[in-house]
């Protein structure tokens, strides 16, 4: 504790950031709620489990929620903090037998409640069997409008894999859903 | 051309969570706290009956114009609340008062609200109930301390047929003890 605080005069003094500018992870969670709940949807198919993750990221950075220093990564920081709780979600319902299953149906089932056209739901579940990161990727440019640098600091890559997992996916998609560009 | 159709499919995906269908976002609870039950459990039960008066008796009305709008109030937990909802849990938190008023800025039945605070609240007690009380009352009324008045929402509803799905919505948030149509 004495450390920290010795480490955060330090900063102060240095002149930036200044303690005002500094983030609070739980105002931002609140703000962008609905958006990182969506995500989480998109990333894990079904509304229940994506406000678990969403939940449970928020829970894990509360504790370090009044150090985030620099308000232009805030953003990046909480969505890479729910696209990690919506990796291991997935990667634990790929282990045969040991699956948390969805509590509900994926949007892009037949059966889910959601009543999205058959086209819809051909373009998720095609989208749902791509490879992880060409996934994130393109939810994070087709539903988020983000820009390249801003996915590659959310999923924590470098710039050109997200480029060429946005390329690979959109051609894999391409293939699946008999178009051909 | 796969872009637009992706572009559609996400984002008619993404519309199925609405902001006021999905849970709020529960703040971590701290370390159990050692059992003072007791000791606190004896000041509250005489608190209980006062409370429980002062939230159901709704401050009188202004004058009843014609056709005033309809509203309705939610209170807020305060520290060591009866209220069910409030059992094992401290005072409302600033993080869920944001998130109330975000619920109903976004409902579209909801004309306007205010928040008023514990400090408001108590001088609102004071000169609506306390001085309208007869004698014997308001003696009892009077020994009330300004940290047992809870804060609250006050709402304006657009219509009277509102006003069960306002409360609804504001109800389950976490840091609302009860909801009160009237004002």
């Amino acid at each position: 504790m004495a450390r920290l605080c010795h480490v955060e005069v330090e900063l102060l003094s240095h002149g930036e950031p200044s303690a005002r500018d500094r983030v609070d992870v739980a105002v931002l969670f609140a703000d962008h709620h609905l958006g990182l709940v969506r995500l989480a949807l998109l990333m894990v198919g079904d509304l229940s489990t994506a406000e678990d993750v969403v939940q449970d990221a928020f829970a894990r950075t509360h504790a370090g929620r009044r150090r985030l220093r620099d308000p232009d990564r805030a953003l990046a920081y909480v969505r890479s903090a729910v696209l990690n709780g919506c990796r291991s979600v997935l990667r634990r319902r790929s282990v045969a037998f040991r699956r948390p299953l969805p509590y509900e149906a994926p949007i892009w089932s037949a059966e889910s409640a959601a009543m999205l056209s058959e086209d819809r739901r051909e373009v998720l579940l095609a989208l749902s069997g791509l490879p992880r990161r060409q996934r994130e990727a393109i939810v994070l440019r087709y539903y988020f409008d983000l820009s390249h640098q801003e996915i590659a600091a959310a999923m924590g890559v470098g710039d050109s894999s997200v480029r060429s997992a946005i390329t690979r996916g959109l051609a894999a998609l391409g293939r699946q859903l008999g178009e051909d560009t | 051309m796969i872009d637009q159709r992706l572009r559609e499919a996400l984002s008619e995906a993404a519309q199925t969570a609405r902001l006021h269908s999905i849970q709020p976002l529960r703040t971590p609870s701290k370390r159990p706290r050692p059992r003072v039950f007791l000791l606190v459990a004896i000041p509250t039960a005489i608190a209980i009956g006062v409370l429980v008066l002062v939230r159901l008796t709704p401050p009188p009305m202004e004058a009843a114009t014609s056709g005033p709008p309809p509203r309705l109030s939610a209170f807020l937990c305060l520290k060591n609340d009866v209220f069910p909802r409030c059992k094992g849990r401290g005072e409302a938190t600033i993080d869920e008062r944001r998130r109330i008023e975000q619920v109903l800025r976004s409902l579209p039945q909801v004309a306007s609200f205010k928040f008023e605070d514990q400090g408001e609240a108590y001088r609102n007690f004071r000169s609506k109930i306390v001085a309208s009380a007869d004698p014997q009352e308001r003696e009892f009324l009077a020994s009330v301390r300004p940290e047992e008045v809870p804060a609250s929402f006050r709402v304006k509803v657009n219509a009277a047929a509102d006003l069960a799905a306002v409360a609804r919505a504001v109800e389950g948030l976490p840091g609302v003890a009860n909801v009160v149509s009237g004002p």
